[in-house]
């Protein structure tokens, strides 16, 4: 990132949020807070779930196909599920069920990649998209307020953007290029794996002027960069999957600080290759202190402490993949699983999970804290 | 440590093994909390099989398919070689048409070991490397097209080549070289065009060669222990169960590829939306022997690697069913004859296309789930399929 850009972003964190993220607070129902997950149902239907963060569903609302991750807006209180890549559509669902779900379809030429945002106000939709033709990444925008029409799009300055998540200025959005190229002729099969360049930009939202590109080294321009999670002290912590030699065991973890290179970060020796080189998914605690990774291939969720970078330890999670902040406001987050499992790991003397509750269903990729 | 220490290295490590599956085992318990789940209980069998039986289904495939089938793509790819060579110091009809046909069993090879997208095959990006597909943009196509123009002479060396992308180095690339627009002029040994353009394909059947006997060694050495020596320290597999279930996985994802990328894509939804030049290898016309080679190739891993005897009585229609229809996919593949670039538009052929696609399919959940569950191979959501 140049000198330009970083002070650009420190300059941001002092001025109050216009676009930007903050949550102001969970919704919640009977006092709990509600979470959303897309899930796999019992007859091999696809729904998005909304439930309490005791793991009871609220209500289920169907999705044309297989769902990836949700955003919310807590102003309108709508969540939109996106379809998984390279799906091409989005599930609007209103909360409270005072009007029916919207579908919306990508625009001619672009599909989905599961994954989108919206500005604290609610006015303006960010969703990752692929011009396909050309090989590009793109933010779609959308009109929120006038039934999420798109209004435009910007680069993501890559290939394959995954997970796009806000900085805390509530005006710069990080995205993260996975750097695989895909067409929806050949649906998810990776069309460049030998020749990727995944990157993690940070992009300005409203302008959609592209501040920073951040990649790595040479020798792990196998590692795609796909989720992301902001910690206490602003920091983009990383997830990747590693696209090469199976018998590599890259670091699957890294940190962004705003105006520094990306550092990686390697699990312990022995824990290495429990990982199966693949992150599902990355979340910060509610105090933005304990940064978690899910490793579903692995059957793990192993953790960081966000402020020393050290490794807070590991827990065996089978099939084990959302993960979102727990309500309370401690180094504390809900988990869940393929297995239909939902738990609770928390930082003790290592990291440690207490079961919650189980559905029959299957929980996808992701877990959001509707705040 | 007192336990460990008189027991041997060798067996520590089992024992560390064995520590490692039961709290895996108490893990799972302990995170459950009653109502077993509906993909739990469909694993259930009588006698559960064992870790020593699993290590034989690797050992069996390792051994009976995947090393013969590595050797043969090898064999073919040596032939190749020494045929282009013969064909640029003697360029006739004849040693044209005799190249072609040694460059068509060697695709047949390759597409043989679809089914074991694992390992060698896997590492170093060797499989793009072998075959650039699918190509939607035609990126691999524009790539040899300005190697041809501007007689790149870093191409025209095995050595050189080897650094380039991978879209201008394996068969993909010297198939165009062959069968492509201007591939009559590697009978014009006088034109400087047809000379380079000969030289070009033989430093990729080189090349080639030597990735296939690369492949070779992997699966006599670092490949085979990937599958044969699962544990703690296996990048990849911890048990014997996770090998033979990635061995699984491998042969459905083939199928997969078969179904979706090789005949649907190109099949399109009617005879004019049909896009048979996104086919696989379809300047040679090997789009349907190819399928037909994968389809022989997955019955053959599928019955030399003992699935069957530890099948339990009532799941054992499966492993017939799936070897019959196979075959009678196989033979139904061979049969077709038209050149792709006509067969995708054939009323008739589009037929045959669209049923074999429907059976490749319906093998892929044969194999990939049924079996693999009826074996006690753990099925996972998120873990096999993820993003």
């Amino acid at each position: 990132m140049d000198r330009r850009a970083f002070l650009r972003l420190s300059a941001g964190t002092l001025t109050a949020a216009v676009l930007g993220p903050r949550r102001l607070h969970a919704a919640t129902v009977g006092g709990e807070a509600l979470y959303a997950s897309c899930v796999k149902l019992p007859n091999d239907s696809y729904a998005v779930a909304i439930m309490s963060e005791s793991g009871a569903i609220q209500f289920l609302r169907p999705l044309p196909d297989r769902g990836h991750d949700v955003a919310f807006d807590p102003v309108s209180r709508r969540c939109v599920a996106f379809a998984r890549r390279p799906g091409t559509f989005a599930v609007v669902v209103d909360l409270d069920g005072r009007t029916e779900p919207v579908v919306l379809s990508a625009a001619p030429g672009r599909h989905f990649y599961g994954h989108g945002v919206f500005t604290a106000d609610g006015s303006i939709l960010y969703a990752t998209e692929n011009d396909f033709e050309a090989a590009g990444g793109v933010v779609g925008i959308y009109d929120a307020k006038a039934d999420f029409r798109r209004i435009g799009e910007f680069s993501t300055g890559g290939v394959g953007p995954h997970e796009l998540v806000w900085l805390p200025d509530g005006r710069t959005l990080a995205v993260a290029n996975g750097g695989l190229d895909t067409h929806p002729d050949f649906g998810r099969v990776a069309l460049n794996s030998a020749e990727m360049q995944p990157s993690l930009s940070l992009l300005e939202a409203e302008s959609g002027r592209l501040l920073a590109t951040e990649t790595l080294d040479r020798d792990l321009a196998a590692l795609s960069i796909r989720h992301l999670a902001v910690d206490a002290a602003g920091a983009v912590w990383f997830g990747c999957q590693y696209e090469g030699d199976p018998m590599d065991l890259p670091p699957l973890a890294g940190r962004l600080v705003p105006g520094r290179r990306a550092e990686l970060f390697s699990l312990p020796d022995e824990l290495q290759a429990g990982a199966r080189n693949y992150v599902g998914s990355v979340a910060a605690s509610a105090d933005g202190e304990l940064v978690a990774f899910s490793a579903p291939r692995g059957g793990i969720v192993f953790a960081f402490e966000a402020r020393s970078a050290r490794f807070a330890g590991k827990v065996e999670f089978n099939d084990g993949c959302g993960i979102a902040p727990a309500p309370v406001r401690g180094p504390s987050l809900l988990a869940t699983s393929g297995t239909g499992r939902i738990a609770t790991v928390e930082r003790s003397s290592g990291l440690a999970i207490t079961p919650v509750g189980r559905d029959d269903l299957a929980f996808d990729n992701h877990l959001n804290l509707l705040a | 440590m007192p336990l460990f220490a008189s027991t041997g290295p060798r067996l520590a490590k089992r024992l560390a093994d064995l520590a490692v599956a039961s709290a895996l085992t108490l893990a799972a318990l302990l995170a459950g909390t009653g109502r077993a789940p509906a993909q739990e209980a469909e694993t259930q069998r009588e006698q559960p099989v064992t870790e020593d039986q699993y290590a034989a289904v690797v050992r069996a495939i390792v051994e009976k398919h995947i090393r013969p089938a590595a050797e043969r793509l090898s064999q073919d790819a040596e032939l190749l070689s020494a045929d282009v060579q013969a064909l640029c110091a003697n360029p006739t009809e004849d040693s044209l048409a005799t190249t072609r046909r040694s460059f068509e069993s060697t695709v047949r090879a390759l597409a043989a070991m679809d089914g074991i997208r694992i390992g060698p095959l896997v590492q170093d990006n060797r499989l793009e490397k072998l075959a650039f597909w699918p190509d939607p943009r035609g990126i691999g196509l524009k790539q040899v097209q300005a190697v041809l123009v501007k007689a790149d002479a870093t191409a025209a060396d095995p050595a050189t080549l080897a650094g380039k992308s991978v879209g201008v180095q394996g068969l993909t690339a010297l198939e165009f070289v062959l069968y492509g627009t201007g591939a009559e002029a590697l009978l014009q040994p006088a034109d400087p065009a047809g000379a380079f353009r000969c030289r070009y394909g033989a430093a990729i059947a080189a090349n080639v060669a030597g990735l296939s006997s690369t492949l070779v060694e992997g699966w006599e050495g670092e490949g085979a222990d990937l599958l044969l020596q699962p544990g703690p320290r296996n990048p990849q597999f911890r048990t014997h169960a996770e090998a033979a279930g990635a061995l699984f996985s491998a042969m459905a994802t083939g199928l997969e590829v078969l179904a979706d990328q090789k005949l649907r894509t190109p099949l399109g939804d009617s005879a004019e939306k049909a896009r048979p030049k996104l086919s696989y290898f379809w300047r040679s016309s090997q789009t349907f022997p190819s399928i037909a080679a994968t389809l022989e190739a997955i019955q053959h891993e599928f019955e030399v690697s003992g699935a069957s005897d530890l099948l339990e009585k009532p799941q054992l229609w499966l492993a017939n069913s799936i070897v019959f229809e196979a075959g009678n996919a196989a033979r139904k593949a061979q049969g077709i004859t038209l050149p792709p670039a006509e067969a995708f538009n054939d009323p008739a052929v589009r037929e045959q296309a669209k049923y074999l696609s429907i059976v490749a399919s319906s093998l892929k959940r044969s194999i990939g789930r049924e079996t693999a569950v009826a074996l006690g191979l753990e099925q996972s959501f998120n873990a096999l399929d993820g993003d």
